[in-house]
């Protein structure tokens, strides 16, 4: 309650320190192939269980062999590219699908909100799990599966969104002016509501890195040789006695990027939804006006 | 009337998408490039005798459609079925590995409830304080790592500490079942306090200011009083409510906590029925578990509106 210091602004010490995270993680997505020691995928029958800070390999060597922080590096490109592959499946199917049937209503939405209703009465990694028994296994099929089980609900939410807005005055001068539907659902209305949704797909990826390394640690996801963080965990899970840092590596890393992404969606929700930004005091309003030096050339003025 | 209407509408709801789901898993799961005979005959010689048994014993000759309602007619009797790999009866299988999922479920949920409704008293109580903040910053943390990463850390840290308590694996009595689902049950219940905590702060916080709180404190009843014999009595039932539906998730989320701590349950089968194209089996199990979960959604929302006779169940 006293902690006000930090209000209206975006970059509050919670979303820098959870940002860089995320930032480096996307860095080592990105440039993966460039940062990695060691091939991942490299052979060492002659350097296995090497613990960590060990001669060339900082974090140490797998049952394998295979130099750990070149995996992890490896690993954060799969999870990343894998969660962003997953959210904008999401986005790219369920938003229009949301938008169009909050737009039109009538029976088509009736329909398809009845059988959102039906999907999202299955578990969601329960859907995935069925979706990964019907396609096989494999990364490509994990994140399609993780895709849809995540579809209804974004769906859900950019119908309820345009509900509103579609009532907005705005819209109706879009009509008057003949203004094909398509064109003002998605040039019109989009803008206006995919602010508010953004945070929500933020929180989606560290759910997403999740799921997906939920499937791959059941030995769902991504297949070997290719490594991504859950398979990681799950090698490090068999090893662990005789290396405990091919558990712990991975598993720190999943908790810090998920703990980091839902910290910043926070943030960014905050700055996003008007009703949850914490609006400046009047006295902090006051002071950065006197800062300025805005009010003494308003008392001027009077 | 409108009760009975309404349980009736629920009711019938439940058996459309039981079915529609059952039809769609049946049906998908044929599109898999894998066919059964492969499964079924596994690593022994496949001679054309052994290959003409069991398309007769699995109906494998039939068409698609005539398949699944023999089996939809076998699973109405009562008769699960046959797996393809073991060619054991499923239901024994299910009855053998069900008490670790279901012991697991409902210990889970009574300690992660009694847990987070203790924890967000105690936070409303001491709104802004310091108290207040660690537990609100402590739940928000602890709903953003995930409860296999949490599980894990677990297990490493009582193998390193605790190397003599085993709650891995099989069991063979009571105190052995209980000392296995102990962990897992602890680590679904953090999952569980996480959200159910914040839901109790904030309804608690809600009650204590309403009129009647500052009533009893005009009339000085004590604070203990206050908190727990009247604001309480109103805040729980959202609790309850928020609590049941987590209950019936839980039933999916066993699935990976059973395969970590390698429990003998039904979501541990369910896995390795997908990895070994093992069709009956999943197709059985995630009929079992989408029941259970419509049901025990069902049945929270009865009991929110026998707990609650404000609400209008319809």
């Amino acid at each position: 309650m006293s902690k006000r210091s930090n209000v209206g602004k975006f970059f509050t010490p919670q979303t820098v320190i959870s940002g860089a995270i995320i930032l480096i993680a996307v860095i080592a997505a990105v440039f993966a192939n460039v940062l990695v020691p060691y091939d991942p995928n490299e052979v060492d029958p002659l350097s296995c269980f090497l613990p960590a800070f060990s001669e060339g390999h900082i974090l140490g060597t797998d049952k394998l062999g295979r130099d750990l922080l070149s995996r992890m590096i490896m690993g954060a490109r799969s999870s990343m590219l894998n969660a962003f592959l997953i959210v904008a499946f999401e986005v790219v199917i369920g938003v229009p699908i949301g938008l169009i049937c909050g737009y039109y209503g009538g029976k088509l939405d009736a329909m398809i909100m009845r059988i959102w209703d039906i999907v999202c009465a299955i578990p969601s990694l329960l859907l995935s799990f069925i979706l990964i028994a019907i396609f096989g296994r494999g990364n490509l099929t994990g994140v399609m599966a993780i895709g849809i089980a995540f579809i209804p609900l974004t769906a859900k939410m950019a119908r309820s969104l345009i509900i509103t807005e579609k009532k907005a005055v705005y819209v109706e001068a879009c009509k008057s002016m003949g203004y094909s539907d398509m064109k003002i659902i998605f040039s019109h209305i989009l803008p206006n509501v995919i602010t508010t949704m953004i945070a929500q797909f933020t929180m989606d990826i560290g759910a997403a890195i999740v799921s997906m390394a939920t499937l791959s640690y059941l030995g769902l996801g991504i297949q070997p040789p290719d490594a991504d963080w859950g398979t990681l965990l799950e090698n490090g899970m068999q090893n662990f006695y005789n290396n405990t840092v091919l558990l712990a590596a991975p598993a720190i890393v999943i908790m810090l990027v998920t703990v980091a992404v839902n910290i910043f969606s926070d943030g960014i929700q905050e700055y996003i939804d008007p009703t949850q930004r914490k609006l400046p005091t009047f006295k902090q309003y006051e002071k950065r006006l006197l800062r300025s030096g805005l009010l003494e050339k308003r008392q001027k003025a009077d | 009337m409108a009760y009975v209407k309404y349980i009736l509408k629920k009711l019938l709801q439940i058996v459309i998408i039981t079915f529609l789901v059952s039809m769609l898993v049946f049906f998908s799961l044929r599109l898999n490039e894998t066919s059964p005979l492969t499964v079924i005959i596994g690593n022994k010689q496949s001679t054309p005798e052994l290959q003409q048994q069991y398309t007769e014993q699995f109906h494998l000759d039939e068409p698609l459609l005539r398949q699944y309602i023999i089996w939809l007619k076998c699973i109405l009797s009562g008769d699960l079925g046959i797996d393809y790999v073991q060619k054991q009866p499923i239901l024994n299988q299910i009855i053998d590995r069900i008490p670790v999922t279901i012991g697991l479920v409902i210990f889970s949920t009574i300690l992660g409830t009694v847990m987070a409704i203790l924890i967000g008293i105690l936070a409303a109580m001491k709104r802004g304080t310091w108290i207040d903040s660690a537990l609100s910053s402590l739940m928000l943390f602890l709903s953003s790592v995930p409860t296999f990463v949490m599980s894990i850390l677990a297990i490493l840290f009582l193998s390193k500490y605790v190397p003599g308590y085993s709650f891995i694996g099989t069991y063979s009595n009571f105190g052995e079942f209980m000392s296995r689902i102990s962990v897992p049950g602890v680590i679904m219940a953090v999952g569980l306090v996480a959200t159910l905590g914040r839901v109790t702060r904030s309804s608690m916080i809600s009650q204590l200011q309403a009129p009647y709180i500052i009533t009893a404190k005009a009339k000085g009843l004590n604070r203990m009083k206050q908190t727990f014999k009247h604001a309480f009595h109103n805040a729980v039932i959202p609790v309850l409510t928020v609590a049941g539906y987590m209950f019936a998730a839980s039933i999916g989320s066993t699935v990976l906590i059973e395969q970590i701590f390698s429990l003998p349950g039904i979501g541990g089968m369910l896995v390795t029925g997908i990895q070994q194209n093992n069709y009956p089996i999943v197709q059985v199990l995630v009929l079992v578990m989408l029941i259970s979960y419509l049901v025990m959604s069902f049945v929270v929302d009865i009991l929110y509106a026998v707990v609650d006779p404000r609400i209008d169940i319809s």
